[in-house]
């Protein structure tokens, strides 16, 4: 071993060692944790637990409803989002990818969104989709259409859940912002000489310029979506109102674990099974990026 | 000589000592009992508790106002005193102290002074578990602006459900409704179905499939779709009946008074509510009530406690502030004594102390609000939008239910 | 070269006003009803006020559950303090996982990637346990102390790309001069990274004004609530009892708005910092 090697060994658990020892603390030993929990019964309320095997998986598996519908409502709410908001992110950024006078003030209320806080971003669109005379109700009465219950009806609630969450799509934007400024300018011209359309442009040009960065994005957004709790919380009065239609599987969990009952075993034996799934469909994720991402990651 | 003088002196001295210490200590001796209280209640109590404070020998009561009781329970940091209710003694059997011996070798305190049937709500297994302060009963709530530019007498201890539909029908206009419909929980719905006769949990098993049950169900779908009465999940409720253009609530919540004072606009009342098809009884009856415990380490003084917190005194200063329906009946009978005419909203008393013996309580020993909730509701929620028929709630829901109540048992 | 034809700028300027008004419509809702006495806010819903009102804003100080100043303290210290801890450490790690190229840096920082994927629930609660069981229920240490130890893998990753877009020769001069490497992580990296530790506050701020979760669990007190939490018991002021409790919202959103200035003012004033630097820490492969 050089010297060089082994100073450098030094060097790197010295400066990157305090993240081992806070991914073992924080994230190994959670882990572990909550597989034990999982086989047991434990709930905060109650000092005494016993393990009780399997039950807690066979509970949520087979009969716990309540949590296929969390499930199902999560990955509709997921897809719907992830989708939804790259696709807003990127026409976005293609819009404000250029040098116009005052672009600045539109990148800048684009964002604006974005850090709203999400207690806030709840009563905006509480008052915004009044199923009575919101604003929104009232402009479609004026052209005729009635009757949309919005939040308060449970066909309509998943997607008024999913209009509030694309509000904030700043983050995903400014990052299609950040790559597509990379593309080379050269490339465009060149096409534009040779009379190529639009479209034929982005298919050829910026897609597979930017396809590393939206794999990212899709990945990001994906999980994100599938993490979040906040605004279905909020809107959802904490228990997926109307009728569990909002019911995403974050707030079920923490209604299990933090709320009545407080039964930490089951809430565990959910947070696995989510995790599971997820894992899959990010390796399926990534297999598909394969097809179509151009650059080495 | 001198020695049995010093002797003297000395004893003396001891004495005389021991009595000067004695009272500060004494006094610095009263235990400390922690209980959680909102702070909205701040201003109304916090004056009521100083003074006691001030007089106990007993105990020295310390005010957590606005913190988060169930976190703390969790965190193991309990409060001595604890905030339960009818629904959930029976799942904190463990947590609360059985206040049984205290009470019996209690000299002064009026134990038949508590409304027996709220006093039985709160007991579990024979154990005393706690006791109540205040209660909320299901009653028929009335706009009297609203009845008298219609014309319509107002509800009266006679009223049956024809005369609810009648009212109701009479009072519904443009940018009016009749009848409030309550969505989202029980409130409503139960009451109807126990009104018909049917329940919730009958023999140990979730009812709701039973013909008494689904009329019940069918007549809470029945004030939207047939009587056109009340609103659905689409029409602009205007409000609910605190925004002045519902004429009546069914069942309601006695914790909503405070906010229905606040709307300026809102002149209203209170009456029992009209014999369903089947019987009177039926509305909700639900109490929250003050109980110790079992780890606290002054288990006397947190029993002292809550007997200050539960006597006539303090329950006529909640009442009289809060307008919270006081648990015993000598402060029952002191608010009914004054007239009518000098009475704040609601002024019709004897609609809230009179139903108490048609109330009923809710189902204790399973997670009825979780299952309610999770399972039940949505499906009654889907009624009201009407993709599902009563009959078809009553089976599902049943069904659900029930599984629900197997696998959590 | 770069001369757009008027036709395309026309549209271009068409298309983002009306997608900026579009966005900023619904915050005009928030903005009324904070406009609405406590009648009209809980009666029959009128999108417009009858009067502009401003009564609510003074009133929101006079509650007696809501301390404006204090939450917003609360929530500053949470948010200095997550800071601090995150930008110190996440800042180190990425430094020694570009700078020391050992075989164990690409296994960690591989290794670190796939603590995305965590769902957040699957660690609080084994970690409420634990924070529960050291006493540290009602504090603030359950909600900046992971931060303390480099847990922020999407700040490792950002600092990561921002210190790669950093000429190595920068490092190598230094090292040669003799300096040792926390010489150079102090007086060289630390001053070239501000505009990624300037996004790292920024979300941090947002993200603490956001943090609703956390403070429900942890946090019992009323002085030590934070903003979110306190315009949480605005909401409930009624909530004493009834399921379907009356929420002065009139109240709440003349709460919201006022909370919502120093997240704009803090936004206003970095705004085109941290726009350029999430531009350079963007992914660059």
């Amino acid at each position: 071993m050089s010297v060089k090697n082994r100073k450098d060994t030094r060097n790197f658990f010295a400066f990157a060692g305090i993240s081992i020892v806070g991914f073992v603390s924080f994230y190994i030993y959670p882990i572990v944790r909550t597989v034990y929990l999982s086989f047991t019964n434990t709930s905060i309320m109650d000092p005494i637990h016993d393990m009780i095997g399997w039950k807690n998986f066979k509970r949520a598996i087979i009969y716990d409803d309540v949590f296929h519908l969390a499930l199902k409502n999560t990955f509709r709410y997921a897809i719907f989002v992830a989708a939804l908001k790259l696709f807003l992110a990127l026409i976005a950024a293609i819009l404000l990818n250029n040098n116009l006078k005052g672009i600045g003030v539109f990148r800048t209320i684009f964002f604006l969104p974005f850090i709203i806080p999400t207690f806030a971003v709840s009563y905006v669109f509480r008052f915004f989709f009044h199923p009575a005379n919101g604003l929104v109700n009232e402009t479609l009465g004026k052209v005729g259409v009635h009757g949309i219950g919005w939040y308060a009806d449970s066909r309509t609630a998943m997607l008024t859940l999913v209009i509030s969450s694309l509000w904030g799509f700043g983050v995903p934007m400014l990052i299609f912002l950040a790559a597509l400024q990379q593309v080379p300018k050269e490339l465009y011209e060149v096409a534009n000489l040779d009379g190529a359309s639009r479209w034929i442009q982005f298919k050829v040009i910026t897609f597979p310029a930017i396809s590393a960065v939206f794999l990212f994005n899709v990945i990001l957004a994906t999980v994100d979506s599938l993490k979040s709790f906040d605004l279905a919380f909020l809107m959802g009065h904490g228990e997926g109102y109307p009728a569990n239609s909002t019911l995403l599987y974050s707030v079920y969990l923490f209604n299990q674990a933090f709320r009545n009952p407080w039964n930490l075993g089951y809430a565990s034996a959910l947070a696995l099974i989510f995790f599971g799934i997820l894992l899959t469909l990010t390796a399926i994720n990534f297999r598909l990026g394969k097809l179509y991402v151009k650059n080495e990651n | 000589m001198k020695k049995s003088n010093k002797w003297l002196v000395g004893s003396v001295a001891f004495a005389m000592a021991a009595v000067v210490l004695q009272a500060p200590l004494a006094h610095a001796a009263v235990p400390t009992v922690t209980v959680v209280m909102p702070t909205q209640w701040k201003a109304a109590f916090e004056p009521e508790i100083n003074a006691f404070n001030k007089t106990s020998t007993t105990v020295n009561i310390e005010v957590n106002w606005g913190g988060a009781q169930d976190q703390l329970i969790a965190a193991n940091k309990s409060p001595d005193i604890i905030n339960t209710g009818d629904l959930f003694v029976a799942a904190q059997k463990n947590l609360l102290l059985d206040l049984t011996p205290y009470i019996a070798k209690d000299k002064t305190i009026d134990v038949k002074d508590f409304y027996p049937a709220l006093l039985s709500a709160v007991k579990f297994q024979g154990r005393q578990l706690a006791l109540p302060y205040r209660f909320n009963v299901g009653l028929l709530y009335y706009n009297k602006t609203l009845f008298d530019s219609a014309g319509v007498n107002y509800p009266t201890t006679k009223w049956t459900q024809k005369d609810l539909i009648s009212a109701g029908q009479k009072l519904t206009k443009t940018s009016q409704w009749g009848v409030a419909s309550t969505p989202g929980w029980w409130g409503e719905w139960l009451i109807h179905v126990r009104q018909a006769g049917g329940d919730w949990l009958q023999d140990g098993a979730v009812a709701l499939d039973s013909p008494e049950a689904v009329t019940g169900l069918t007549f809470f779908r029945d004030k939207v779709t047939k009587y056109k009465m009340s609103p659905g999940p689409k029409d602009d409720s205007l409000g609910g009946f605190s925004g002045g253009k519902t004429g009546m609530e069914y069942g309601g919540h006695t914790g909503n008074w405070p906010s229905y004072n606040a709307v300026s606009s809102l002149k209203w009342d209170i009456q029992v509510l009209p014999r369903g098809p089947k019987t009177s009884k039926g509305a909700e009856l639900a109490l929250e009530a003050w109980g110790v415990s079992a780890k606290t380490a002054n288990k006397q003084a947190a029993y002292d406690a809550v007997k200050f917190l539960t006597s006539v005194k303090f329950l006529t200063t909640q009442w009289n502030e809060l307008r919270l329906p006081p648990t015993r009946q000598s402060v029952a009978k002191a608010a009914l004594a004054v007239p009518v005419a000098k009475r704040q909203s609601p002024q019709n008393l004897e609609a809230l102390f009179g139903g108490i013996a048609t109330g009923m309580t809710l189902p204790r020993t399973i997670p009825f609000i979780k299952v309610t909730q999770e399972v039940v509701q949505p499906l009654i929620d889907k009624m009201l939008e009407g993709t599902l028929t009563p009959t078809q709630v009553g089976d599902q829901a049943t069904a659900a239910a029930n599984k629900a109540l197997a696998i959590l048992q | 070269m770069n001369q757009k034809s008027t036709k395309v700028k026309v549209f271009l300027y068409c298309a983002l006003t009306l997608l900026s008004i579009s966005l900023l419509l619904p915050l005009l809702s928030l903005i009324l009803t904070s406009f609405k006495t406590f009648d009209e806010s809980v009666g029959v819903y009128r999108w417009v006020p009858k009067q502009f009102n401003f009564n609510n804003y003074r009133d929101v100080f006079a509650l007696e559950n809501f301390n404006y100043w204090t939450y917003l303290r609360n929530t500053l210290v949470i948010f200095v303090l997550k800071s601090i801890g995150t930008i110190l450490t996440c800042t180190l790690t990425a430094y020694g996982l570009i700078r020391f190229q050992v075989k164990y840096s690409k296994l960690l920082f591989t290794v670190l990637l796939t603590v995305i994927l965590l769902p957040g629930e699957l660690l609080a609660i084994p970690m409420y346990q634990v924070y529960l069981s050291v006493g540290w229920f009602d504090t603030y240490y359950p909600l900046f102390t992971a931060c303390f130890f480099a847990t922020d893998v999407f700040m490792i990753f950002m600092f990561r790309q921002f210190f790669m877009s950093i000429p190595k020769e920068l490092f190598e001069a230094a090292e040669t001069d003799g300096a040792s490497e926390l010489k150079i992580y102090f007086k060289i990296l630390m001053p070239l990274s501000r505009p990624a530790i300037m996004t790292c506050l920024i979300l941090y701020f947002t993200g603490t004004y956001n943090d609703l979760y956390g403070p429900l669990l942890y946090i019992s007190s009323r002085e030590k609530w934070t903003m979110a939490q306190g315009i949480k018991s605005i909401e409930d002021i009624f909530n004493l009892g009834p399921r379907d409790y009356i929420v002065p919202w009139n109240l709440v959103s003349a709460a919201t708005l006022l909370s919502l200035i120093p997240v704009l003012l803090v936004f206003g004033f970095a705004q085109k910092q941290f726009m350029d630097s999430m531009a350079r820490t963007g992914i660059k492969g």
